[in-house]
């Protein structure tokens, strides 16, 4: 190997594959604004559109506006480095603000996965009321919203060595949500988090959280990983009990607990690896459905409602078939414990959203279930459907009868997040 | 009934290996014995050797990093904890 080569490689060895997607580059698309957001299509009036998955940048002050004073020193803050914006608790570097790719002019950041300054990026990234000018624009009544950077991160929590801090970090998380979706007028409803490594903690705040009106929880996949117990184990049945017995569903938002750096190969730029990545951790929510499926939990919890988030819906007939296949072929010995088939299973608990796709929602809407489906556009990350939303809708759903645009479009989120109209 | 330290270790190798046969892959188990401290032998001589590392405990992962710039992962559940300091300084 030459040693130019090699110092190539020690270079890039020394930071996380997705740091480039922070720094300045990319290539900006000039977007024709006013033609393509001009609101509602008068083909569907009367529906408010629910666009179930959305990012929220937690605001600089999100956390020091909240903080007791014994913790008003040690909560998260924003700090410059290397013209990136990062958020630090102490001096611990909690990473990026997260994805937001729409210039304050409109424009979009295309190959990167955001400006590397919050005050580039589109205000409604964080703030309320241009993020309902833009639904307005975009045509969307109501949004289910997910976190953005990383600082509210279980594994990052639990590294503090501080778990009064830890667990206050999570509560001003949540608060946050709830004023949010109070100032939006019950429009912006933000998924809550939990303090997932102390269960006495976790139930409480579950329970607060639903308490306070928000509408569902997002979840990691495998909380094993990052050293909180399985959900086989017993640690999670008051939890799940709890979500069970109220409605209130749990999320799961991709899945990421694949490492990107053993799915692609060495030499590739940020760019060729975010793209296999991101649709790697979009498919990744068959583990998810895997593992819920084959667990038993479902038998125990027979109205648990699952969200699969930005992850599709193409894929849903093959994995559900596979699973079909497993079951038969590999799980005749715990047919004492599965009390139902996977499609039996898929619908009685899963619900799951597309966005880009055409195929999907054009030919396989009725094979996984017109009641399971709902739309999303992934404000404002890379891969969203940025403008044009109306033109993409009405391309997917425009061959379809009234009723069914509205399930997608509303009512099976309404049912699913127990929301307010 | 509690297993046994040894067995919970030897289903836990087992497990492994049953794994990856599902790819027609076959792993190599040193539980005990001589194998046992030759394999500690030679990961505290990797481990020696490396020139930079990543701690990410938000992913349950640790990234080495060799003196070519090569990279290995190691996904655990406690190693990033042992790994990081607490905030305020470990003394």
């Amino acid at each position: 190997m030459a040693d130019n080569d090699t110092k190539d490689l020690a270079s890039d060895a020394r930071k996380y594959w997705s740091a480039d997607g922070y720094t300045r580059g990319g290539v900006v698309r000039e977007v024709d604004y006013a033609s393509q957001s001009g609101g509602l299509n008068p083909a569907l009036k009367g529906i408010k559109i629910v666009d179930c998955d959305t990012h929220v940048t937690e605001a600089p002050d999100l956390f020091t506006a909240r903080a007791a004073a014994k913790f008003k020193d040690k909560v998260p803050q924003v700090r410059r480095v290397n013209d990136v914006d990062r958020w630090f608790v102490g001096d611990r570097d909690f990473g990026s603000m997260g994805g937001n790719v729409i210039r304050k002019d409109n424009n979009k950041l295309l190959g990167r996965l955001a400006f590397p300054t919050l005050d580039e990026a589109h205000p409604g990234g964080h703030q309320v009321k241009p993020r309902l000018q833009a639904m307005d624009d975009m045509g969307v009544y109501a949004q289910i919203c997910y976190h953005n950077s990383g600082v509210t991160q279980a594994g990052s929590l639990m590294s503090l060595g501080d778990n009064e801090l830890a667990i206050e970090i999570i509560k001003m998380y949540n608060d946050a949500s709830v004023d949010r979706q109070k100032e939006s007028g019950d429009r912006l409803f933000t998924m809550a988090h939990l303090p997932l490594w102390d269960k006495a903690a976790m139930d409480k705040e579950a329970r607060r959280c639903i308490d306070m009106g928000l509408k569902g929880f997002v979840l990691p996949d495998t909380p094993e990983r990052v050293g909180v117990p399985s959900y086989m184990r017993d640690y999670w049945d008051d939890f799940l009990d709890l979500c069970n017995d109220t409605g209130t569903p749990i999320n799961f938002h991709l899945n990421a607990a694949m490492d990107p750096t053993a799915l692609t190969w060495d030499g590739f730029a940020f760019e060729q690896t975010l793209s296999v990545v991101a649709t790697m951790f979009s498919i990744g929510n068959v583990a998810t459905l895997g593992n819920w499926m084959v667990s038993g939990r479902l038998d125990k919890h027979t109205k648990l409602k699952i969200g699969l988030i930005e992850s599709g819906l193409g894929w849903i007939p093959f994995a559900v078939e596979a699973l079909e296949h497993q079951f038969n072929e590999m799980l005749p010995s715990k047919t004492g414990m599965l009390h139902r088939r996977p499609w039996e299973y898929f619908r009685d608990h899963f619900w799951c959203t597309y966005w880009f796709e055409s195929i999907g929602p054009k030919l396989l809407l009725e094979t996984i279930g017109v009641d399971k489906v709902l739309f999303e556009t992934d404000f404002p990350h890379p891969t969203s459907l940025y403008p044009g939303v109306q033109a993409h809708i009405m391309d997917t759903l425009g061959g379809y009868d009234d009723s069914v645009r509205k399930k997608v479009l509303e009512t099976n989120a309404v049912k699913l997040y127990n929301l307010p109209f | 009934m509690t297993e046994e330290p040894e067995d919970v270790v030897r289903a836990a190798a087992d497990r492994v290996i049953q794994l990856e046969e599902e790819v027609e892959a076959s792993g190599v188990a040193a539980v005990d014995g001589s194998e046992l401290a030759h394999a500690r032998a030679a990961l505290h001589a990797w481990v020696d050797a490396m020139t930079g590392v990543v701690v990410s405990p938000g992913l349950g992962r640790v990234t080495i990093i060799h003196g070519d710039g090569r990279r290995s992962s190691i996904a655990s559940a406690t190693l990033p904890y042992l790994m990081s300091k607490p905030i305020g300084g470990r003394s």
